[in-house]
Formats: C-alpha cells, structure tokens, sequence
C-alpha cells in the first residue's frame, strides 16, 4: 500500500441490498465492501444468484440500497436529495447483458447516442453531432451508421453502441454487468479489447460482473469473488489465480476447463456439490460451509470476516492460512 | 407485440429481403410504408375506407343540398330511375343521398370516439404499467368500474341524461371502450419498463415521464393502431344502434336513423333497411380489413407476401 493516496473512483462500504418480497425480506448483497481506482477494473465473479446483478443495480442506482455507503470520485451519493443525485448520476454508467435489449428497437444509433448528452446538457445539435461522431469512432463504427436502427447491426456492433453511450457522458466508472457473455466468442475478444482500449484513453474505472472467470481473466487487474451476496476472496488477478486461498474459489478455478486432460482429472477435483443455498435464510456462520469442502466446526457458527492476508488479498475463510483481521478494515479495502 | 394469436410462422425470408440490385438509397423493407403497401388486407381496408371517408367529405359537392328534403314520389325501388339509382324512402327523399351524407355522421362519431378512448386508454394505461405499484391499483380499479359496465346501456344512459347530440353519443361510447385500450398499453408498458433500454435510459438520468414518451409509448403502438381501427368500426355500430333506438341527433341522418326508419315498413319495402345496413356492414368490414393488415404490417416476424 505504498501507492499515493488517490480518490477511488467508485468505494462501496458496507452496501447492503434487500428486497421485500411475498416470502419474507431477501438480502441480495448483504455488505460488501470495495473501492476501484481511475482506470482499474475490478472483476465481480459469482454464479447466478449471488447478488451481482443487485449490486451493479445499486451502483448506478436503479435499485435504492438498504444501508452502507457509494461514494462515487469521493462524493456520497447515499446521502443525497434527487437534485443532487441526479447531477452525478453522469459519472457512473452501465453496459447492459444483452446488446439488443439495451437499445431501444425503434432508435436510430444517432438518436440513441445523442439522448445521453441532450440529457445532461449539451445544448447545441452541431456540438452534439460532432460528440456523436467521436463516440462513433471511438467505438470503431462507420460513421454511416449513424441511421440504422439496432437490428440492422450485428450483436458485435450493438455492444459497440452500448459501449459509446455509456462513455457519452464521460463517466467515471462503467459497471459492465456481463457484456460479453451474450457474443460469440470471437466477438467477445473484440469487445474486451474495445474496452480495454477505452480505459487507455479516458481511464474510466471498470465495474466487470461475469460468472466466466476466464473473462474475467482477461481483462480485470483485481477480481471480487461473491458468494451468496457476500464477498468471499477479493485479490490481484495473479495472486487470485495462483494462490487462490477460498475454498469456493479454488473450486471456480478448478472447474474451468483445461487444455492438458492428462494434467487435470475430474477426480483430482474438489466439486462443490450442491446449489446455492436459499437467499431467504442463508447458512449461519460461514455462508459457504453447506457446500465447503474443508468446513470445520466454527464455520457453521462463526461468520469469517474479510481480511488481509498480505498484499492486498482479502479472504473471508477461518481455515485460510496467513489471513489475519486486518487491524483497520478500511486501510485493507484501499485498493493496493 | 401483444397480438400473437394472429402471428404466421415467418415464411421464407426470401419475401422481405431485396432482390433487385440495390439502388443509391435503398428501399427499408422492414420500413412501415413498404410492408402497409405489400399487405393485401390493410390495403383493401384502407381503399374502403377511402371510398367511404371521400363520400362523406365531398356529400356536399356531390349532392348539393339538404339530404332530408323530399325530392320525388316515395316507396321508388332502387334502379327503377336513372335520376335515384338507390330509390326513395317513404318520404320521397333519395336514399343514395342520405347514405352519403350519414357517411359523415357515422364517420365523425367514429373516428372522434375512438380518439377520445384511445387518447384516454393510453394515459391510463400508460402511468398505471411503467409506475406500477399503488399508481396501478388505483388506476386498474377505476379502468374496471367502466369495462364492468354494459357498454349499450351505459351509452343509452349517458346520451339520455346528455340530451342526444353528436357530442354526447361521442363522449358516451368513448367513455365505455377505452378500458380495453387502457390493459393493452397496460400490458405493452409492464412489459417495457423493465426492458434494458428503459434501464438504460434511467441510468443515463432520464426522467419518468420523458422515458414514457420516448420510449414506452413508441414502442406500445402497434397494438394500439390495431384496436384503434376496431374501435372506429364498433363506435360506429353503436352509433347506428343509438340512432335505431331513436337516440341519434335527430337534426342528422346516419345510417342508424335510417334502419330505424325504414324498420316501420320492412316487409313492403326492405331496401330502406338493407341498404344502409349494407353501408355500415361494408365500413365495418374496410375497419377490421384494416385492423388486421395493420397488425400484420406492424408485427416485423410476420412476413407479407
């Protein structure tokens, strides 16, 4: 932690997200604790129903959270009237899941690109004409296709689209929730490199939701684990992908495919068995331990906390060697 | 779209994709216009609608003169006289220009109720799917105290209570058919506003009301063109049924008026009544020709050969 003291772009603390539903409340993300810097990308891997979408949801504030803190370049949005909500609500955009879905079928891309900057101000149309050709080709779109219509571009461009409206409004942070996961393969290496790119050239700071870890691989620099809208091990990708030190981790890594069958064995696996657990009333103790491999006693009572087990590698696990509580929490959600 | 029960399988894509070379500025096959002009049924709708809709603009052109005057001998068959292609009434007054003139009458009801239910069903509609939540249960309870009521009767209350004019029988039949407008933007409005582009128009900081209007409301027309066009044709019958109970304007002639007239000599003359039956069976038949053309044209997975 000897980097310079700098505003995260985005810092979540403790943000807790619950529903009232006909069975009782649901805590989808229940306190979750991370910061990114300009120009970062943070991974969020969980399987489905572990509360990311809830997160990214709350972060650009289509979801009100329950409690804890979202402070976005050092400006608590929690504690704001609409007004002033609304005046920062610019510096944190989204890329949708489904390139299709996120534009409205009957939108030009002109039409579509321009409504952000009409939105917030930019007055003059040659102004706004001119931003939209930048954006276009920012993205990597001709600019002749400023006049179609979404379904007449390929789900490769649509995500392009998606990517350019979301930078219009120069944001802060982008939370891309799942942006690849809809694109062929092929197209999903063009995307991540787009956005790659982009955060060259303005570092925005990525919030990256998948459930791939081998997409998340790709292009964060620091991964979050969620399970059970918790976060379970949050670390440099490297040091994630080496030493993962989370059983529910280690089991995400090992159930990704390998290129070498003779070298990994589906016997020498550690499966999770079983599904997630019922958000409506998640294992006492350690969320994981229903299906931990390693669980011992204690993790059927007491909940680990997350803590620093050296280097900016955070783990919520009893059995996680080195992992002592961090003396002050906050320090250890710095990013490193 | 909503109004899948009449959705084809897509046929071959070969319909809709060009196969001329393709020119500077090519034609959008999937462009409203190109798929109104290739879909037989909204065309044959829409030529007799124009027919009708010409007649009641040009009745003052065509036949100068007021329609109710008595010009020649009464109980005159049609084609018995070159001069009254379609006869005379038991007054001696030309039928041929009496059902020109109640083109006006029938018309004007039409179109004005059907725009009232429609303007009104799309507010309702509109708040209560996008807000949801208590906005919706007020609202849908209001929608249902009017669709429970018997729509004839509730007319014939309000034009009676109104005194019978062409505005109170407008006001009357729009009052008890714009429910079924309001569920159908309802449902369209439910369905869009968790859509991922409304999402994104929220996120990027757009307002309730501007994102209704950009894009719920685009997005929710189709099916509201579709039931507009029926709407036109039941308002329509409703008028006539009006008219037939005496409850018309009685300074007007419409096609209701007419039957209702004609009824008193049914067995000696039916061609009073036939006739103006006719009119309105044929504008009827125009309205729902429409109304499913459109529904075909405006649904892009049916293809029009």
């Amino acid at each position: 932690m000897s980097a310079p003291v700098q505003t995260p772009a985005l810092e979540v603390r403790d943000l807790v997200v619950s529903y009232r539903t006909g069975r009782g409340p649901l805590s989808a993300v229940d306190g979750v604790s991370f910061a990114i810097r300009p120009g970062e990308t943070l991974g969020l891997v969980g399987e489905s129903g572990c509360g990311k979408s809830s997160l990214a949801k709350a972060i650009v504030q289509l979801v009100e959270p329950t409690s804890g803190a979202l402070k976005v370049e050092g400006h608590d949005i929690t504690g704001l009237n609409a007004r002033e909500r609304r005046a920062l609500r610019p510096k944190v955009q989204m890329v949708f899941q489904d390139p299709m879905g996120a534009l409205d079928p009957r939108q030009r891309a002109g039409t579509i690109l321009e409504t952000p900057l009409k939105l917030n101000g930019v007055r003059g149309k040659a102004e706004r004409r001119a931003r939209v050709a930048s954006l276009m080709e920012a993205v990597g779109l001709r600019p002749e296709f400023i006049d179609r219509l979404p379904h007449e571009f390929s789900g490769g461009q649509r995500q392009r689209i998606g990517i350019a409206r979301a930078l219009a409004l120069d944001p802060a942070v982008i939370v891309c929730d799942e942006p690849v996961s809809a694109l062929d393969v092929s197209l999903q290496a063009q995307v991540l490199n787009l956005l790659r790119k982009v955060q060259r050239e303005t570092s925005v700071a990525y919030l990256f939701i998948s459930h791939d870890l081998s997409v998340v691989e790709h292009i964060a620099d620091r991964v979050a684990i969620m399970y059970l809208g918790r976060i379970v091990e949050l670390a440099p990708r490297e040091t994630l992908w080496r030493a993962p030190l989370h059983p529910y981790t280690r089991a995400l890594i090992e159930a990704l495919p390998r290129m070498d069958p003779g070298v990994s064995r589906i016997a020498d696996k550690t499966i999770v068995g079983g599904d997630l657990p019922s958000p409506f009333a998640p294992p006492k103790g350690c969320r994981f331990h229903t299906r931990c491999p390693i669980a011992v006693a204690r993790c059927a009572i007491d909940a680990p906390a997350l803590s620093d087990a050296g280097d900016g590698h955070l783990v919520a696990c009893h059995l996680a060697s080195g992992a002592v509580p961090a003396p002050n929490a906050s320090a250890a959600l710095q990013p490193a | 779209m909503s109004l899948d029960a009449t959705d084809i399988l897509p046929r071959a894509a070969a319909a809709s994709a060009p196969a001329a070379p393709k020119p500077r500025r090519a034609v959008r096959t999937s462009s409203f216009g190109y798929r109104f002009l290739r879909s037989r049924t909204a065309l044959a709708g829409s030529i007799g609608l124009a027919l009708v809709a010409g007649a009641a603009l040009f009745a003052g052109q065509i036949f100068p003169g007021d329609p109710l005057d008595m010009v020649a001998r009464p109980f005159m068959w049609p084609l018995t006289s070159a001069e009254y292609p379609l006869g005379t009434d038991m007054l001696g007054r030309d039928i041929l220009v009496g059902l020109v003139y109640a083109a006006r009458v029938s018309l004007a009801v039409g179109l004005a109720a059907a725009g009232l239910a429609v303007a009104l069903g799309v507010v309702f509609g509109a708040l209560s799917g996008y807000f949801g939540g208590w906005v919706d249960q007020v609202l849908t309870r209001i929608t249902e105290v009017f669709q429970t009521m018997p729509p004839l009767v509730f007319v014939v209350v309000v034009v009676a209570i109104l005194t019978p004019s062409v505005s109170s029988i407008v006001l009357g039949i729009a009052v008890t058919s714009w429910p079924q407008v309001a569920r159908l933007v309802r449902a369209e409005a439910l369905r869009l506003r968790d859509a991922e582009f409304v999402q994104a128009a929220r996120v990027m900081g757009m307002g309730h009301f501007r994102i209704i209007l950009t894009h719920i409301l685009p997005n929710a027309i189709s099916p509201v063109v579709v039931a507009g066009s029926i709407l036109v044709a039941s308002a329509i019958l409703t008028e006539a049924a009006l008219s037939f109970l005496g409850l018309g304007d009685p300074n007007l002639i419409s096609w209701g008026s007419m039957i209702g007239s004609g009824r008193e000599v049914l067995r000696t003359a039916w061609y009073m009544t036939a006739l103006p039956g006719l009119a309105i069976s044929l504008t009827v038949m125009a309205l729902n020709l429409l109304g499913n053309g459109l529904n075909d044209v405006l649904n892009p997975r049916v293809s029009l050969t």
